[in-house]
């Protein structure tokens, strides 16, 4: 019996930069998150990381949109958040805590950034589908 | 704290049943509670002050709720330990925390501290993540986390 194919995505949402934002984006991750057959435990890390995601781009002090994009694969949940901007300064004390609780909740996580963008991606690794045996 | 049975005509939010005109009235479960002063709500959090001058946390601690938390904390601040209340907190992140350790960092100035009560299994874990237990007196921690 092969593992259900994943769900079609990828799944893409805009937010405005403001602070009530998070929020959404925790519940659309939540929504997206659970579509992919993740535990309870593996969705609450997916709302942790990207709150952190979008917090920090908000404070990154861009005014641009932020750009989320969630895809899922037979292996893997990944994240990606964006926004155009020219501030690479993250902010020491915001960005160690922050790469603290991404340590812990994901299971890849990157920061870069270019002259013009900042982009931040996030990883879950999906636990493997249990196979059924079916009797002839 | 005064407690009598609900009446009708209340409306039902997300953080619970508001009394018609009585911001001071809270209702939690069956019963009401009243003297209960809301500093604030927004779309994540509704912050409350009880008589005792506890704290009270309702919904998400995040980059929209912190500045809510730390306006009641500030409220409550002197000589004796700062006590807040995190048993309807369903979500926090480190943006919520820096608000929790800014409050902790100012007690210890004042050679005090925050005690934290009733934190669900999420405020543990960040805690856990984060290293930043130590940082606050916990009461009434879940099970699993003690």
């Amino acid at each position: 019996m092969s593992a259900p194919a994943p769900p079609p995505g990828p799944v893409t949402l805009t937010l405005p930069p403001v602070a009530s934002m998070v929020r959404v984006g925790r519940l659309t991750a939540s929504s997206v998150a659970s579509l992919a057959d993740m535990s309870v435990d593996d969705i609450d890390d997916v709302k942790i990381a990207v709150s952190e995601m979008i917090t920090l781009l908000i404070q990154s002090g861009s005014r641009a949109s932020i750009t989320l994009r969630f895809e899922t694969t037979e292996t893997m949940f990944s994240v990606e958040a964006s926004t155009m901007s020219a501030a690479t300064d993250l902010g020491r004390n915001d960005l160690a805590l922050a790469t603290a609780v991404l340590d812990a909740v994901a299971d890849e996580h990157q920061i870069a950034s270019t002259d013009d963008r900042i982009l931040l991606r996030v990883v879950k690794n999906l636990a493997p589908q249990s196979t059924t045996l079916s009797l002839a | 704290m005064r407690l009598v049975p609900p009446r009708a005509g209340y409306r039902i939010g997300r953080f619970g049943v508001f009394a018609p005109q009585a911001s001071s009235t809270f209702v939690m479960g069956n019963m009401e509670i009243h003297d209960m002063e809301e500093i604030g709500k927004n779309e994540s959090i509704r912050v409350l002050l009880d008589p005792n001058g506890v704290v009270i946390v309702e919904g998400d601690i995040d980059l929209a709720g912190g500045p809510l938390l730390d306006t009641a904390i500030v409220r409550v601040e002197g000589p004796n330990p700062v006590v807040i209340d995190l048993a309807a907190v369903e979500f926090i992140d480190s943006s919520g925390l820096r608000s929790l350790l800014a409050a902790s960092r100012r007690a210890e100035s004042r050679n005090t501290h925050v005690v934290l009560r009733k934190p669900s299994t999420g405020v543990m874990r960040l805690l856990s993540i984060t290293g930043t237990t130590e940082q606050f007196t916990v009461q009434d921690a879940p099970e699993a986390a003690e």
